[in-house]
């Protein structure tokens, strides 16, 4: 049986492990390699966030009825976590490794609570009631197992 | 379930955690002056009223100022709940606790029968109102899990800790009441096992996987060492049997033992490699907690033969070394992501047009990394020294100790007054 809190706490350490490695090339001073991993960093965070806001969040809401919700909390909080990594960005172009690490700094620990109140409240909570949308939200969701 | 609580905007005004916070270090500095003016004499003994006038500076001025401003922010954050009427709650708790540490340091110190009992009707009563706002709390919570779970054990061992003070202050202050040695025992052990230790080891299991990036504790171990200690204590305090009650509080030693390796051992395959003062006062806190432990059990295999220095110095390990060290080191954490938070708040709260781009400080800029690395060092050569201090009995050690523990309270007090000034300044601007 698929999931959802193994295979969305699963994309939370994946875009982790880039981030630091990340970290570490800027720490070296290694840009170019720090720029490719922005590049993974960004691309796969705002896939995550995508599948949440477009997959799981739907499903979650019509299920439950809860619209204004955890969900509306997460979705507002990803638009911080999208403004603070494009800055990220920005500071990873301009090669500034101070405004790299402190802004980094910043988008890891917005990142790490708004993560574990996914991984400790909501996902559980949808793997309750979702119990028969698991196909649904393979539909929705790239690489969700589609199941048995 | 009130998930609405999950979300940060809920978190309480920035006053109300940073009034502790901003105490926390000017305590430190007391017991800093009081350490340099008595010399190494109070370092000898851990019954001279001049140590019980430090020891309490520790206990209730420092730690308990920065825990319970913790748990005023964590209760709706992390826990979906919130302590009852919040504001007022934690304005009346500081300042009792305030006064009544300050009346109860001068009791110690000028040995005045009157100040025990003020001090006593100061913090008594706030303790207890502290600890039963945080059950009622929890029981109105969300989750009843890990931290959940731990945090009510220790505000209960927080209660009885207070309780069996304020017995202790009667004593020194009425002559009526004997002054009991035995219950010093129970006190310091409900105090430093079942609130302390308890806590950390619940909040821990938490924040150190997520924040310092380690692979996660057991689950055995995140789930019953808090109630695994909190029933040794028990066992230790009241079992009918002599034999079982010294074979409970080994026992507990060598928990706390183990709970100190596996931190270590985990900080210790931390993923992110860039330096974190964070880190390093958790290290440094880990490895006194193993120090204390370790010579809790030598006392304890050496029976009544084991000097009185060594009393002294667990207990300097376990408070100015594990207690004051993991404590600075969360405070480095917190305070800066609290003023970001706080300024992002119209943002968050959608109260600025969405798109409009507001400047905000990032967290190294509320903090610089390189003040906050040198505290740590003065912080644990301050360490260094009066652990040295004790060991040698040498008065001239425990001065410069002290003189260095100043010099670190005092940059850590500028440290986090610089993050609240730049706070002030940005969020009148917004
Ligand atoms: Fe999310
Ligand atoms: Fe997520």
């Amino acid at each position: 049986m698929a999931s959802i809190a193994d295979f969305f706490s699963g994309q939370h350490r994946a875009c982790d492990l880039v981030f630091e490695d990340m970290e570490d090339a800027v720490g070296s001073a290694d840009w170019p390699r720090a720029t490719e991993l922005y590049q993974q960093l960004s691309r796969d965070t705002l896939q995550h966030f995508s599948n949440e806001e477009e997959g799981l969040f739907p499903l979650f809401e019509d299920k439950t009825g809860m619209q204004a919700g955890p969900t509306q909390v997460m979705r507002g909080e990803h638009a911080e976590l999208r403004e603070l990594l494009q800055r990220l960005g920005e500071a990873v172009e301009s090669r500034d490794q101070d405004a790299v690490l402190g802004t980094g700094e910043t988008f890891f620990l917005f990142l790490q609570q708004h993560n574990v109140k996914e991984e400790q409240v909501l996902y559980p909570m949808a793997d309750q009631v979702l119990q028969d949308s698991l196909g649904e939200l393979a539909q929705r969701v790239a690489g969700f197992p589609a199941g048995d | 379930m009130n998930l609405g609580a999950l979300s940060l905007e809920d978190a309480p005004g920035f006053r109300v955690p940073l009034q502790f916070f901003l105490t926390v270090p000017a305590f430190g500095i007391l017991a800093a002056t009081l350490i340099l003016f008595d010399g190494g004499l109070l370092l000898q003994s851990r019954w001279l009223p001049a140590t019980l006038a430090v020891t309490h500076a520790f206990t209730l001025g420092y730690i308990a100022m920065a825990m319970l401003g913790a748990l005023f922010q964590m209760l709706p954050v992390v826990m979906g709940t919130s302590f009852p009427r919040t504001e007022p709650a934690a304005r009346l708790v500081h300042g009792l606790l305030t006064a009544g540490t300050l009346c109860l340091v001068a009791a110690f110190e000028w040995r005045q029968a009157m100040l025990f009992l003020i001090a006593a009707m100061l913090l008594v009563p706030v303790l207890l109102l502290f600890a039963a706002g945080t059950l009622i709390a929890l029981r109105q919570g969300a989750k009843g899990g890990g931290p959940a779970r731990a945090v009510r054990l220790a505000v209960m061992a927080l209660a009885v800790t207070a309780g069996l003070g304020g017995w202790l202050a009667a004593g020194h202050a009425l002559p009526a009441v004997p002054l009991q040695r035995a219950l010093t025992d129970y006190h310091a052990g409900w105090g430093l096992a079942g609130w302390i230790l308890v806590l950390v080891v619940g909040i821990s299991t938490q924040v150190i996987p997520m924040f310092l990036t380690t692979p996660p504790y057991p689950k055995t171990l995140e789930r019953w060492l808090p109630p695994l200690l909190v029933v040794l204590l028990l066992t230790g305090s009241v079992a009918p049997l002599d034999a079982l009650r010294q074979g409970a509080l080994l026992a507990l030693t060598v928990l706390a033992a183990v709970y100190a390796l596996v931190s270590l051992h985990l900080l210790q395959r931390r993923r992110r490699k860039r330096f974190d003062v964070t880190v390093w006062f958790w290290r440094l806190g880990m490895a006194c907690l193993l120090a204390a432990a370790g010579l809790e059990g030598y006392a304890y295999v050496r029976g009544g033969s084991a000097g009185p220095e060594l009393a002294v110095l667990a207990g300097l390990l376990f408070l100015a070394g594990f207690a004051v060290s993991v404590i600075n080191g969360m405070l480095y954490k917190i305070v800066p992501f609290l003023v970001w938070l706080h300024l992002r708040m119209p943002v968050l709260k959608g109260l600025v047009p969405p798109g409009t781009r507001l400047y905000t400080p990032n967290i190294h800029e509320v903090i610089a990394p390189q003040r906050m690395k040198w505290q740590f060092l003065l912080h644990a050569a301050a360490l260094v020294l009066l652990l040295a201090a004790v060991a040698a009995t040498n008065g001239r050690w425990a001065q410069a100790g002290a003189v260095l523990l100043l010099a670190s309270n005092g940059l850590l007090l500028f440290n986090l007054g610089a993050a609240v000034r730049l706070y002030a300044r940005h969020a009148g601007s917004v």
